[in-house]
C-alpha cells in the first residue's frame, strides 16, 4: 500500500486553505573539490521541496550523508543553494530571525560568559532592547526551560541536557520566525532525550514557532513531529513526507501505542525504501 | 591544615631545602681539600651568599638594580604587547595579509633576538631604548604568533551561531573572537616577558649600562666577588620568578574557563 503523502505527492498541506509559512522550493546543492585536477562535483540534495505550515513541527529523518545539515545551512540562509529557492514567511532567509540549536552544546555555547548571559547574547542580537532589561527578560527565558536556578554557572558545571536547555532558551530569545535544531538531543542518553523532547515540546506549543527538526533517531523523530520528512542517501531527496496521526500535547505514553508503532514503521520503510532505490541494484 | 596538604608544603619547601643542602655541602668539603676540585674563588656558600644578599640591601645599592632591570623588562614587554596583539589580530582575522607577512614573521621569529643587538646599539645609541628595543623586538613577535593562532582557532560553531544571530562584524568582534583568543594571547604573554627578562639581562652586560642586574653579575664576574654574582643571579631568577606568577595570577582571574570548554 502506498502511504498517503508519497515521494510524488509531496505539495500537500495539512490544511489546504492556509498559505505556508516556510517554502522550500526545488533545493539543489553540490560540493565542488578538486581531484587530481579536475574539478568534481559532489552532489548533496537533490530537488528538494516542501513547505511548513504556521506552527508546525516538521523532523528531518534520513541517512548519513542525506544533506540534512547542508539543508539547514540553505534554510537558514548561511549558505546559497546551486538551485532552487527558500521562503520563510515570504521572505529570503537572511531576512528572517532564524533559532538555532546544535549538536554540540560545548562549541555553540560562550563559556567565558554565565548561563544568562549566553542567553543575553540572543537578546543583544535583537538590537531593540534597553541594556537594563536584558538581564530580566534572559532569566524569564531561562525560567521557561527550567534553568532559572543554574543563571549564574558557567557551562562546564552543566550537564549535557541542562547545556540544551540553554542552548533552546538561548534561541526562543532571539524571538525566532524558525526554529532550527540540528540532532541537539543524539549526544544525550534516553532518559535525559526523553525529558529534554518534552521540554521541548512545552516550550514549542507555547511559542508556536514553526520548527525543522533533524534527527536521527526514529522514535524521536516520530514523537516530536507532525510530519516526518524522510530523506534518502546522498544525493539527499525527499522520500516520503509522513503524517504523524498522534494528538497534542504528546505523553510519553502514546510511544507504546499501536498508532505510534504504524507510523515508526511506516518511517522506517520510506527509509529502508530510500536505501533499496540507491544502493538495491 | 589537613595532613595531605602538609604533605604537600614539605614536598614544596623540601626540594629547594635540598638543593641548598646539597651546594653548601659540596662547597664545604671543597674548601677542605688541599688541591680543590674547584676554586673558592668561583664558588660562595649559600651562607655568604645570603650574608652578600643583604648587605647588598643594606647599602641600599641593589634596589636600583632590581628596579632598572624590571623597568626594563615591562617596558620590553609592553612594548611588544602593544605592538603584537594588535597585529596578530589583523594577521589572525584577515587572512590575505596573514598569508603576505607569514614568510617574514616566520624569518624574524627564527633569528634569535641577542644577534640584532649591536644593530640596536648602532641605531639607538648605548641608552636605555636599545636593551628596551631588543626585548620588544623578541616580545613582539611571540605575541603576535600567539594572537593570530588564538584568532584564527575560534571555534566555526561559534561564528556561525553569531551569524544566525546577525550580529554586527564589530560585535562579533569583541563578543566572540577576542574573548576565544584570550588563552592564546595569555600563553604568548607569559613565554613574552619570560623572553624580555632574558634579553634585558643579557643586554646590561653591555657596555653604557649604569645599573641593572645584568650589570651587576657581569661586574662581579669581573672581579671575583663571587657571593655578590651569585647573588644577583638569584635576585635575578626570583625576579623573573615572581613576574611570571603576577602574570599566571592575571590570567587566572581573567580567563576561567580555560581548558573546560
Amino acid at each position: 500500500m502506498r502511504p498517503a503523502f508519497s515521494g510524488t505527492h509531496f505539495l500537500c498541506y495539512t490544511k489546504s486553505t492556509s498559505m505556508p509559512f516556510i517554502t522550500v522550493r526545488d533545493i539543489s546543492y553540490s560540493y565542488i573539490h578538486m581531484q587530481k585536477g579536475i574539478r568534481r562535483q559532489n552532489a548533496v540534495l537533490d530537488s528538494v521541496s516542501f513547505e511548513a505550515e504556521k506552527g508546525e513541527l516538521i523532523t528531518l529523518f534520513g541517512p548519513n550523508g542525506s544533506g540534512k545539515s547542508t539543508l539547514f545551512r540553505i534554510i537558514s540562509g548561511l549558505e546559497d543553494a546551486h538551485t532552487g529557492e527558500v521562503r520563510i514567511g515570504g521572505t529570503p532567509p537572511a531576512r528572517a530571525r532564524i533559532g538555532f540549536v546544535f549538536q554540540d552544546y560545548r562549541s555553540s555555547m560562550l563559556p567565558w560568559r554565565s548561563v544568562v548571559d549566553n542567553v543575553a547574547l540572543a537578546l543583544e542580537a535583537r538590537g531593540n532592547m534597553k541594556h537594563t532589561a536584558i538581564g530580566k527578560t534572559a532569566l524569564g527565558y531561562l525560567r521557561q526551560v527550567k534553568m532559572e536556578e543554574y543563571a549564574d554557572r558557567r557551562f562546564w558545571e552543566l550537564s549535557g541536557g541542562q547545556s540544551q536547555s540553554v542552548a533552546i532558551a538561548r534561541a526562543l530569545a532571539y524571538s525566532p520566525d524558525v526554529f532550527l535544531l540540528d540532532e541537539p538531543f543524539s549526544a544525550l542518553d534516553f532518559e535525559i532525550t526523553l525529558q529534554m523532547m518534552l521540554l521541548f515540546l512545552d516550550v514549542w506549543s507555547k511559542n508556536k514557532i514553526t520548527t525543522l527538526f533533524i534527527s536521527h533517531q526514529i522514535e524521536e523523530a516520530v514523537f516530536l513531529a507532525d510530519r516526518v520528512i524522510v530523506l534518502s542517501p546522498r544525493p539527499g531527496r525527499i522520500q516520503e513526507i509522513i503524517p504523524v496521526p498522534l494528538s497534542r500535547p504528546r505523553h510519553p505514553s502514546m510511544l507504546t501505542t499501536p498508532e505510534f508503532f504504524t507510523t515508526r514503521n511506516n518511517v522506517l520503510a520510506a527509509f529502508r525504501r530510500g536505501l533499496q532505490t540507491s544502493y538495491g541494484s | 591544615m589537613d595532613p595531605k596538604s602538609l604533605r604537600n608544603y614539605i614536598y614544596i619547601i623540601g626540594g629547594p631545602i635540598v638543593i641548598i643542602l646539597v651546594w653548601w655541602i659540596f662547597s664545604a668539603v671543597n674548601t677542605m681539600f688541599e688541591d680543590p676540585l674547584i676554586s673558592p674563588l668561583f664558588l660562595a656558600d649559600p651562607f655568604a651568599v645570603l650574608q652578600t644578599t643583604i648587605s647588598l640591601f643594606r647599602a641600599d645599592t641593589i634596589e636600583t638594580d632590581i628596579f632598572n632591570t624590571l623597568r626594563r623588562v615591562l617596558a620590553g614587554f609592553l612594548l611588544g604587547a602593544v605592538i603584537g596583539v594588535p597585529l596578530g589580530i589583523i594577521i589572525g582575522y584577515f587572512r590575505r595579509i596573514g598569508d603576505a607577512l607569514e614568510f617574514i614573521i616566520d624569518f624574524f621569529r627564527s633569528l634569535p633576538a641577542a644577534a640584532l643587538f649591536p644593530f640596536f646599539i648602532m641605531v639607538f645609541g648605548v641608552g636605555e631604548f636599545s636593551k628596551i628595543g631588543v626585548a620588544a623586538f623578541s616580545s613582539s613577535l611571540i605575541i603576535l604568533v600567539n594572537t593570530t593562532y588564538g584568532v584564527r582557532g575560534v571555534k566555526e560553531l561559534r561564528l556561525m551561531a553569531a551569524r544566525l544571530f546577525k550580529l554586527s562584524n564589530a560585535k562579533i568582534f569583541y563578543a566572540i573572537i577576542l574573548p576565544e583568543s584570550f588563552p592564546h594571547i595569555f600563553a604568548g604573554l607569559r613565554i613574552a616577558i619570560s623572553y624580555s627578562m632574558i634579553l634585558v639581562i643579557f643586554t646590561e652586560m653591555f657596555i653604557g649600562t649604569e645599573t641593572g642586574l645584568g650589570k651587576r653579575i657581569i661586574e662581579s664576574q669581573e672581579v671575583y666577588r663571587t657571593a655578590e654574582m651569585f647573588a644577583a643571579i638569584i635576585l635575578a631568577g626570583i625576579l623573573g620568578y615572581i613576574i611570571n606568577k603576577a602574570l599566571l595570577f592575571v590570567e587566572r582571574r581573567m580567563i576561567t574557563w580555560e581548558g573546560k570548554a
